[in-house]
C-alpha cells in the first residue's frame, strides 16, 4: 500500500512539475501583457514537436517559419521612415544575427541526428521566437483592447498553431527516448531517471527564471511592467519589448515542459491543450498573477490528477475543479484583485 | 402623463431601427426555414440556439462581466429538459419551462457565490464550473448517460399540437431570437440599461445614485443562464439526442468568440457572430475543404487567422464597423421646461450634515482627529486645506463610504445609510475627483442615469417599452439639467468625447437631476478654463436659490471664496478654523498653513 501511495506521489510531482512550467509562462504573460493566452498549450506541442524532429534528424519547418517571419518584421521594422541610418544598421543587424541563431540552432541539431542538447536547444529557440512573432502580430496592435478582446484572440493564435502542428507534423505521435533509459529505486519506490529529470530541470528552470527577474534589470523592468504598465512606460521600459520578452519567456518555458514531458507521453499534435488547461487551473489558485501560489497550485493539481486516475471515480474531476471556487473566495477576501483591470 | 408630446419625446431611433431590422431578418429567416434545403434549416437552428445563448452573456459582458462557463447552464437546460421529458414522461413543454427554471436557479446560486469574485476571479470562477459541469454529467453515468449519450428524447409538445417539423422549430427559435434580441437592444437605452452600463464604468459611482449594484449584476448574471438553459432545452428538443461534448470548455469559448467576434456592445452582436460563425465553418468545409481537397486542419488555420484579422481590424467586433449606419440614440428636447426643484424642503434651522469630533486612523496614520462642522440649509461650505489635509477622507465618510474611528456624523439629522445606494433618497448627492461618466451612453444619458433613484421601470417594462412615459419625464429633466451647466448642444455625443472640463460639468447636471438638498462635490473646478469656473460659480449661487445646499472641496482658492458662505479650513487631520471667508482670507494661521511657514 505505502509503495503505491510513494508511486503515485513521484508521479503527480513530476506532473507538477509539468504543469508548473506552462503555469509559470502562463503568469509571466499575463501579468505584463494581460492577455489570458488559451494558445499556451500549443507552445507545449509546438516545443515536443520541435525536439522530436531535432533529435530524429529532421529539419525543423517551425524554424524556417519563425526565420521567416522575423525577417518580415525586420524589414517592417526597418521601413519606418523615422528611423535614422545607424538605427536600421542595428536593427537589421540585431535581426540578421537572431535569424541566423534560429537557422543555425535547427541546423546544428539536423547535422548531429541525437544530439539531446542540440534538439533542445534548437526547440526552444525556435518556440520562444515564435512567441515573440505571437506577441507582436496579435496583442501589440491591440494594446488598448479589452482583456476579453485579447483573450479571444489568443483563441485564433491557438487555431492556427494547432492546424499549423498537424500540417507540419502530422497526426501520428512520435515516440521521443528518454535522456536516460531506466531508473533507480529510492526506499520502496522505482523512479524512472525521466522522472527525475523533468523535477531537475524544471526546478532549475524556475530558479534561473526567479534570479532573472530579481537580480537583472530585464528582468525588474519586466517586473516594473507587471505592476503598472502606464507607470513602466513613463519610466523608459518600452512595453513592447517587455511584451516581447514575456511571450519569449513563456513560450520557452511552455516549451520546455513539452519537450521534457515528450518521452512519457509521446510527442503529438493534441498533447499541449490538457496540459495548459492545467496549469491554467494551477495558475488560476494564485489568481494568475502569484508565483508561489501557483507552485503549491500544480502541486495540487499534479497529485489530485494522479491520485484520481489510481482510484477510478469520475467525481474526483469535478471536485479537483470545484475545489477552485472557495480558494478564490478566500484569496478575494484576504487580497482581492484590481477591480479596474477589466 | 402619457400625452402626445410626452410619447412623441421618447420616439428613439435605435428602437424603431431596431424593430425594422428584427422583422426583416426575422422574415428572412422564415422564408428560407420554410424554402431552403433540409441542410440550411439544421444551420438556421443550429445559429438561432447560439445566438440565443451568446446574447445572455452579451448582456453580461455590458455590464463588466466575463463568464468562460456560460455553457454549464446550457447543459443544466438540456439535461433536465430531456432527462424530464423521457425518463418521468413529463409533458415536453412543462419539462422545458421546469428546465429554464432549474438554469435560473443555478443562475442565482453561482451568481450568489461568484459574483463576489472581483477582477479576473469571474472569469476563472466560471471556467472551473463549466469545466466541472461537463465532468458532472460524464460522471453521472447513469442518470444523464455519461459519455456515451442520452437519447430518443420525445419532441417539443404544447398539448396535443407536436412540433416535429424541423422547418416549424427554426421559426419557433427565431421568433424567440427575435424577441429577445428586439428587447434587449431597447434594454440599452432604457433606465436599466443605463444602470448596467454605468455599473460597468464604476460600481461606486452606480451606488451613489441608488443601483442596488449587488442584486442588479446579480439580475444580469440570472438572465444570461436563463437564455443559456432556454438554448440548451430547446436544442435537447431539436437534436433528441444529447452528449456531454457540445456544452463543454470549448463551447463556453466558442459562445464568448460569438460575442466578442460579433461585437459585445450591442445583443445584435451576438447575433451577427453566431451567424458569422456558423455561416464561416460551413463556407469552410463544403467549398474550401471540397475544392482544394484539404484537410479539416487547413479550416481550423483560416478561421482562427479571420478571427484574428476581424478583431485586428474592428476590436469592437462586426458591429463596430456597422455602428455608423446604425441610428444614433436620441430624445428630441420637450418643448417646455420644467424647473428642477430638490425633492422636499427642509425645515428651517435643521442641520443637513453636521459632523462632530470625526477621527480616522489608517493602521498606525492617524489621517482626521477632532474635525467638526456642519453644512445648514439654503448654505454653501467649503471644504480646503492644502494636499493630504484630509478633506477626502473627511468627504467620504460624511458620505458614508468611510467608517470615523471617532465622532459622529448625521445626514438629515441621522447616521448615513448603511448602504451607499440608500444615499440618494436621502436627497445627497455627488461628483468624484476622478471624473466617472460612462464612456459608451450619450451625455444626455449618463445625465438621465442621475434619476435613477426616481424611476421605478424595470427589466421587463424597459425591453417591451412599457416605461415611455416615465422615460419622457427623466429625459426632459435631463435636458432642463444639461441646459444649466449650457451644455445642451452636446446632448447626443458620446461621452467618451467630452474634454475634462465638460465632463466635470455633465457630472454636475447628472447629480442635480437626482434633485438633492445636500450636494458634495468634489473638486469640480479641476481642468475648468475660467469661463467654465465662472459658469460653475453662478450655478453654486444659483443651486443655492433653489433650495439646494452644497458642500464644496476645491483647490481654487478664489473659486472657493466668491461663492461660499463659510469656509472649513483642515490642516494635517485637523480643523484649523471655520468662518466667513474674509476671515479666513486673513487668518494667519490659515496663511502659514498655505505658504508654508
Amino acid at each position: 500500500m505505502l509503495d503505491t501511495l510513494l508511486f503515485l506521489l513521484v508521479d503527480g510531482v513530476t506532473n507538477g512539475a509539468v504543469y508548473g512550467l506552462v503555469a509559470l509562462s502562463l503568469i509571466v504573460i499575463y501579468t505584463v501583457t494581460r492577455v489570458v493566452n488559451i494558445a499556451q498549450g500549443e507552445y507545449v506541442t509546438l516545443g515536443a514537436l520541435s525536439f522530436a524532429s531535432g533529435l530524429s534528424g529532421s529539419f525543423n519547418v517551425l524554424s524556417a517559419i519563425v526565420a521567416g517571419g522575423i525577417a518580415a518584421f525586420a524589414l517592417m521594422d526597418v521601413a519606418d521612415r523615422r528611423l535614422v541610418a545607424a538605427v536600421r544598421i542595428r536593427i537589421l543587424v540585431s535581426r540578421a544575427l537572431w535569424i541566423s541563431l534560429v537557422l543555425a540552432t535547427a541546423w546544428a541539431a539536423n547535422l548531429v541526428p541525437g544530439s539531446y542538447w542540440l534538439a533542445v536547444l534548437a526547440s526552444l529557440v525556435a518556440t520562444a521566437s515564435l512567441g515573440t512573432l505571437a506577441y507582436r502580430l496579435t496583442v501589440a496592435p491591440l494594446s488598448s483592447a479589452s482583456p476579453i478582446v485579447l483573450l479571444i484572440v489568443s483563441v485564433g493564435v491557438y487555431m492556427v498553431f494547432h492546424g499549423a502542428a498537424v500540417m507540419i507534423w502530422g497526426a501520428e505521435p512520435r515516440s521521443v527516448p528518454p535522456v536516460v533509459d531506466g531508473g533507480l529505486t529510492l526506499g520502496l519506490v522505482f523512479v524512472t531517471y525521466q522522472s527525475l529529470w523533468i523535477c531537475a530541470f524544471s526546478v532549475v528552470a524556475m530558479i534561473s527564471l526567479y534570479l532573472f527577474s530579481e537580480r537583472t534589470l530585464i528582468g525588474q523592468a519586466l517586473q516594473a511592467t507587471a505592476v503598472n504598465r502606464t507607470g513602466a512606460q513613463l519610466c523608459g521600459i518600452p512595453v513592447s519589448v517587455a511584451g516581447q520578452l514575456s511571450f519569449a519567456i513563456g513560450a520557452g518555458f511552455s516549451a520546455l515542459s513539452g519537450l521534457l514531458l515528450a518521452p512519457l507521453i509521446t510527442a503529438n499534435y493534441d498533447m499541449g491543450f490538457p496540459i495548459g488547461l492545467k496549469g491554467f487551473v494551477a495558475a488560476a489558485l494564485g489568481g494568475i498573477v502569484e508565483y508561489p501560489t501557483a507552485l503549491i497550485g500544480v502541486l495540487l493539481v499534479g497529485l489530485s490528477e494522479s491520485f484520481s486516475a489510481f482510484q477510478v471515480s469520475d467525481f474526483r474531476d469535478v471536485a479537483v475543479f470545484l475545489m477552485v471556487i472557495p480558494i478564490l473566495l478566500w484569496r478575494n477576501a484576504v487580497r482581492p484583485p484590481d477591480a479596474h483591470e477589466h | 402623463m402619457t400625452s402626445l408630446p410626452h410619447v412623441l419625446s421618447s420616439w428613439r431611433g435605435p428602437g424603431i431601427a431596431s424593430l425594422g431590422v428584427v422583422i426583416c431578418l426575422f422574415a428572412l429567416t422564415c422564408a428560407t426555414a420554410v424554402l431552403g434545403p433540409q441542410y440550411e434549416v439544421t444551420l438556421l437552428v443550429t445559429m438561432g440556439l447560439t445566438a440565443i445563448a451568446a446574447m445572455g452573456l452579451t448582456l453580461l459582458l455590458i455590464a463588466g462581466q466575463v463568464s468562460l462557463g456560460q455553457a454549464a447552464f446550457m447543459a443544466i437546460g438540456a439535461y433536465v429538459a430531456a432527462i424530464l421529458a423521457r425518463d418521468h414522461s413529463l409533458p415536453s413543454i412543462l419539462a422545458l419551462l421546469i428546465a429554464v427554471a432549474t438554469s435560473a436557479i443555478a443562475g442565482v446560486v453561482v451568481g450568489v457565490i461568484a459574483l463576489r469574485l472581483k477582477g479576473h476571479f469571474l472569469p476563472l470562477a466560471t471556467l472551473a464550473i463549466g469545466i466541472a459541469t461537463s465532468a458532472g454529467i460524464v460522471a453521472a453515468g447513469p442518470l444523464t448517460g455519461g459519455a456515451s449519450g442520452f437519447g430518443q428524447i420525445p419532441p417539443l409538445a404544447i398539448g396535443p399540437l407536436e412540433l416535429v417539423n424541423e422547418r416549424a422549430f427554426a421559426i419557433v427559435v427565431w421568433s424567440i431570437l427575435a424577441v429577445a434580441g428586439a428587447g434587449f437592444s431597447r434594454l440599452l437605452h432604457s433606465r436599466t440599461g443605463r444602470a448596467v452600463a454605468a455599473l460597468r464604468t464604476n460600481v461606486e459611482m452606480a451606488e451613489v445614485f441608488g443601483v442596488n449594484a449587488a442584486r442588479l449584476r446579480l439580475l444580469v448574471f440570472v438572465v444570461a443562464a436563463t437564455l443559456a438553459g432556454l438554448s440548451g432545452g430547446l436544442y435537447a428538443f431539436y437534436f433528441k439526442f444529447l452528449s456531454p461534448a457540445p456544452f463543454g470548455l470549448t463551447s463556453s469559448i466558442n459562445l464568448l468568440i460569438a460575442c466578442i467576434f460579433g461585437g459585445m456592445s450591442h445583443p445584435f452582436g451576438a447575433v451577427l457572430g453566431a451567424a458569422a460563425i456558423t455561416a464561416l465553418e460551413m463556407v469552410l468545409q463544403n467549398t474550401v475543404a471540397r475544392m482544394f481537397g484539404l484537410s479539416g486542419h487547413v479550416e481550423m488555420i483560416v478561421f482562427g487567422i479571420v478571427l484574428i484579422g476581424v478583431l485586428l481590424r474592428w476590436p469592437g467586433g462586426i458591429w463596430s464597423a456597422l455602428q455608423h449606419v446604425w441610428p444614433a440614440f436620441s430624445v428630441a428636447r420637450p418643448g417646455r421646461n420644467i424647473e428642477l426643484t430638490p425633492s422636499k424642503r427642509c425645515a428651517q434651522g435643521e442641520d443637513l450634515l453636521r459632523v462632530t469630533g470625526l477621527a480616522k486612523n489608517f493602521g498606525g496614520l492617524r489621517a482626521l482627529q477632532d474635525v467638526s462642522f456642519s453644512v445648514g440649509a439654503d448654505q454653501i461650505v467649503g471644504l480646503i486645506g492644502p494636499n493630504g489635509a484630509g478633506k477626502s477622507t473627511t468627504f467620504n465618510i460624511a458620505t458614508g463610504l468611510l467608517e470615523p474611528s471617532e465622532g459622529s456624523v448625521l445626514l438629515m439629522g441621522v447616521p448615513p445609510p448603511a448602504r451607499v445606494s440608500d444615499l440618494v433618497h436621502r436627497g445627497v448627492s455627488r461628483t468624484f475627483q476622478h471624473v466617472r461618466i460612462v464612456p459608451e451612453l450619450t451625455v444626455l444619458e449618463n445625465v438621465a442615469f442621475g434619476a435613477y433613484a426616481q424611476g421605478r421601470s424595470g427589466m421587463i417594462s424597459g425591453m417591451f417599452a412599457l416605461d415611455r412615459s416615465e422615460e419622457a419625464a427623466t429625459f426632459a429633466k435631463a435636458w432642463r439639467a444639461l441646459a444649466i451647466v449650457e451644455l445642451d448642444g452636446l446632448a447626443h455625443e458620446p461621452a467618451s468625447r467630452l474634454a475634462m472640463g465638460q465632463a466635470r460639468l455633465v457630472e454636475v447636471a447628472r447629480a442635480l437631476i437626482s434633485r438633492p438638498r445636500l450636494l458634495l462635490l468634489d473638486e469640480p473646478a479641476a481642468g475648468l478654463r475660467t469661463g467654465e469656473k465662472l459658469k460653475l460659480v453662478t450655478l453654486l449661487h444659483r443651486l443655492k436659490r433653489a433650495g439646494t445646499s452644497v458642500l464644496l472641496v476645491e483647490h481654487d482658492m478664489d473659486l472657493v471664496m466668491n461663492c461660499v458662505d463659510r469656509v472649513v479650513v483642515l490642516d494635517r487631520g485637523q480643523g484649523l478654523m471655520t468662518g466667513h471667508p474674509d476671515e479666513v482670507r486673513r487668518d494667519e494661521r490659515v496663511i502659514a498653513a498655505y505658504l508654508g511657514a
